[in-house]
């Protein structure tokens, strides 16, 4: 059982040092409709969807155990243009890798 | 000397959290002519009202202000309380504390502060009010219906029920809208065109109401009560009084074209009546691609005609009629889902759309009910339907939820099942089945007739063999899913039909950002326009699924009938007056005034020597007036002035809020 915790979303908020330029994370828009994941080239089929998911429910141990996958997105963008809510999915990737590169890496 | 009274309103928390009433009534009863003040939880119900009568009788009070909500809200409710304690409605004033000042303040001290400039403000202008009365004017009674789809006809026979004339105006050649074209409706199965057309039956056979098909709004002048509209009759090239629809015209017809009723699977010709149950059932003659009008040579229909009915030379003829009231019930249109390149619309010819789906499905459609493939022509075996094509897709489509689909969608499910045991596969982002009956029918899709329910979307579509390949994610597992398909069915979104806007001002309603027509409240007046006398029912105001279209179109009705079996109106006195003295005469107000409500007099006026002399004077129609005030901003001599809002009124606005 994990337990909620919203704050994780403000740290990877936090983590992004362009987060003043109006591209900080922000996936509350997902309707969870999967296309993001059904269009992707790499077939990360944990991308993106669920990996926000985890972020905003704060389930941080999960989106810290995928850091190999969150490395191996393309930023391709087939999902951001498919996407119905319009999420910037690759904007998210790029916030979550700082906050990777923080908490797991400790760069 | 005037006796005013201030009544401040609590309206619960929601002004007395951010203003504090205390020092608001302190500062009110320090302002001059103000002899009464009284707070009160909400001013505007029974007790709070009583309170306002009472000051009046024992305070004697000759002048009320109501420190409250917008007077949108409730300045007639006020206006009601002080007339029925025996004051005239006009000598009260509302200040707005809420939505001006409680409501859009985080700080108390400063909200407190700005409702007592707002009551001051009130409290000076109502000093300088007048005794105001209203007029009447005449009621044409007669209403206009634009549209003539289920929610047209269903207000139409509300209204002529009721004893009252009803024109309707419809563009296509025939009444039955949307609703003509689908196969069973949703969730009882019943046929749609079987409880459809005894409405169309009634409303052609009902003395009251007048059908204009084949014909268009083109003006609209005048105001409630009296509306004037020009309507064009296009030129049908059929002497109606002749006609007996026979049919032999359009089966001697040479010229065939993609029939707009069939969404272009099927055919018409040149001469055609849309669909067999046409209402009125006589043809109309589509000029552009009629081979007499394109060449000269043919008149196969003239000649074959046994009636003598066909008049190549008939021309589009213009009506003026006068109207008390007009309803919209002008529809919707269904979302051409071409921009999804990836679902293949219009490449792969295999994916129609649920509309589509429903003329294939239709007994008396291009397959005669036959649910064959259009490529084909084989009965599909696999059938996966797509919801949200466009609904909910702000980067594609458009950003409301259509309302009607999830339900559509489980009944094609059903009638593959049920009609050729195909295997329905919907692919869905959420259910919403908000309506009665709607959620069980959705159960039965997938308990009875085992529709496979898949939470995703598909993002792409394409052609293996004979099949089409849908690929999507199972959202529920995670897992990548990909379904090979015989047919696909979009189930695209209702849009407001290509000329909402125009329509719109023509007719000066407003419309939203997305070309539905607004009501006045969206809560508490959902069928009427802020026109008043204009009325809305149906897919024009928002999607809607029929058993709403047909409540509201009778809730219009209702309005409508309201308005037409008053013998008068009471106009509101809040309009323009000249002071002929001071006019000088330049009309310069006539050509601003944006109801044609200003029209330039002759008057004799003695001046000295005893001599008389005449000259032209602006003035004023007050029944046209609206009050706007642009006239009085116009005027040079300041001889215009808007009634309960004088130049002298505003100034003393002015002085109470800046000095």
């Amino acid at each position: 059982m994990a337990l909620l915790n919203p704050d994780l979303a403000d740290q990877v908020r936090q983590a992004t040092p362009w987060s003043s330029s109006g591209h900080e994370f922000n996936a509350s828009a997902c309707m969870n409709c999967g296309v993001c994941g059904a269009v992707c080239p790499m077939g990360i089929e944990l991308l993106p969807r669920k990996l926000f998911r985890y972020v905003l429910l704060g389930m941080e141990d999960q989106v810290k155990e995928n850091t190999e996958t969150i490395y191996s997105c393309l930023l391709c963008k087939m999902c951001e243009v498919n996407c119905p809510a319009g999420v910037h999915i690759a904007e998210n990737v790029r916030s979550l890798r700082h906050f990777i590169n923080r908490q797991v890496f400790r760069l | 000397m005037r006796r005013v009274g201030v009544f401040v309103c609590w309206c619960g928390s929601n002004i007395a959290g951010m203003v504090d009433i205390e020092q608001v009534k302190a500062a009110a009863a320090k302002m001059p002519n103000v002899v009464y003040v009284e707070d009160n939880k909400y001013t505007c119900s029974e007790p709070g009202q009583a309170a306002i009568q009472k000051a009046i009788k024992e305070q004697n009070l000759d002048r009320v202000v109501v420190a409250a909500c917008s007077p949108r809200m409730h300045e007639n409710t006020f206006r009601r309380t002080v007339s029925g304690a025996g004051l005239n409605a006009y000598l009260l004033e509302i200040a707005n504390i809420r939505e001006h000042c409680s409501w859009v303040h985080p700080d108390k001290a400063a909200g407190t502060k700005k409702a007592v400039d707002l009551v001051r403000r009130a409290v000076y202008k109502v000093a300088k009010n007048v005794p105001l009365q209203r007029a009447s004017i005449d009621v044409t009674k007669k209403a206009l219906v634009i549209g003539g789809g289920i929610a047209g006809i269903q207000a139409a026979l509300d209204i002529a029920d009721a004893g009252q004339p009803v024109v309707i105006v419809e563009k296509t050649p025939s009444i039955g809208g949307h609703m003509a074209q689908l196969d069973k409706t949703f969730p009882t199965l019943d046929c749609s065109a079987c409880i459809l057309t005894p409405k169309m039956v009634d409303a052609a056979q009902n003395q009251n109401i007048t059908l204009m098909t084949w014909s268009e709004v083109e003006k609209v002048e005048g105001y409630i009560g009296n509306f004037t509209v020009t309507i064009r009759k296009k030129a049908r090239h059929i002497d109606t009084t002749k006609c007996t629809g026979c049919g032999i015209c359009w089966s001697k017809c040479p010229a065939k074209l993609p029939s707009e009723f069939d969404l272009g699977l099927g055919q018409r010709k040149a001469i055609y009546v849309p669909f067999p149950q046409a209402i009125p059932n006589k043809p109309v003659i589509d000029e552009k691609n009629c081979i007499y009008f394109k060449t000269g040579k043919c008149k196969a229909c003239q000649i074959f005609c046994p009636a003598g009915a066909i008049a190549f030379d008939q021309k589009d003829e213009l009506i003026e009629e006068k109207f008390g009231a007009i309803i919209v019930a002008t529809g919707y249109e269904q979302w051409d889902p071409s921009p999804y390149g990836e679902y293949g619309y219009g490449r792969y010819k295999d994916v129609i759309t649920g509309l589509e789906f429903e003329r294939l499905v239709n007994a008396s459609g291009p397959t005669e009910g036959k649910i064959k493939r259009p490529s084909d022509g084989k009965i599909p075996k696999d059938v996966v339907i797509i919801q949200c094509v466009g609904s909910r897709d702000e980067a594609k489509g458009i950003p409301y939820c259509s309302k009607t689909c999830c339900m559509y969608s489980a009944k094609h499910a059903i009638l593959l099942d049920e009609k050729i045991h195909a295997h329905p596969y919907v692919f869905y982002m959420d259910v919403r089945t908000p309506g009665k009956g709607y959620e069980e029918f959705y159960k039965r899709a997938t308990e009875e007739h085992h529709a496979t329910y898949i939470r995703g979307r598909v993002s792409k579509v394409y052609q293996k063999g004979d099949k089409l390949v849908c690929l999507g994610e199972d959202t529920l597992l995670g897992k990548k899913v990909a379904v090979e398909a015989d047919m696909v069915i979009l189930a695209s979104a209702m849009v407001h039909q290509p000329a909402a806007s125009k329509l719109a001002q023509t007719l000066g309603i407003s419309y939203d950002q997305n070309h539905f027509y607004t009501e006045a409240h969206a809560k508490l007046r959902p069928v009427e326009t802020n026109t008043a006398g204009i009325f809305l029912a149906g897919a024009c105001q928002g999607p809607k699924d029929i058993p709403e279209t047909v409540a509201q179109a009778s809730a219009a009705a209702s309005k409508a009938i309201g308005l037409l079996s008053k013998a008068k109106l009471e106009t509101e006195p809040l309009v323009a007056q000249v002071n002929e003295g001071i006019c000088s005469g330049c009309l310069w107000c006539k050509p601003i005034c944006p109801y044609k409500a200003i029209d330039g007099k002759v008057i004799k006026e003695r001046i000295a020597g005893g001599k008389t002399i005449e000259r032209t004077v602006a003035s004023v129609n007050a029944s046209l007036c609206q009050g706007c005030g642009a006239c009085t901003v116009a005027c040079r001599t300041g001889a215009m002035n808007v009634l309960g809002f004088t130049n002298e009124h505003i100034l003393a606005e002015v002085d109470a809020l800046c000095l």
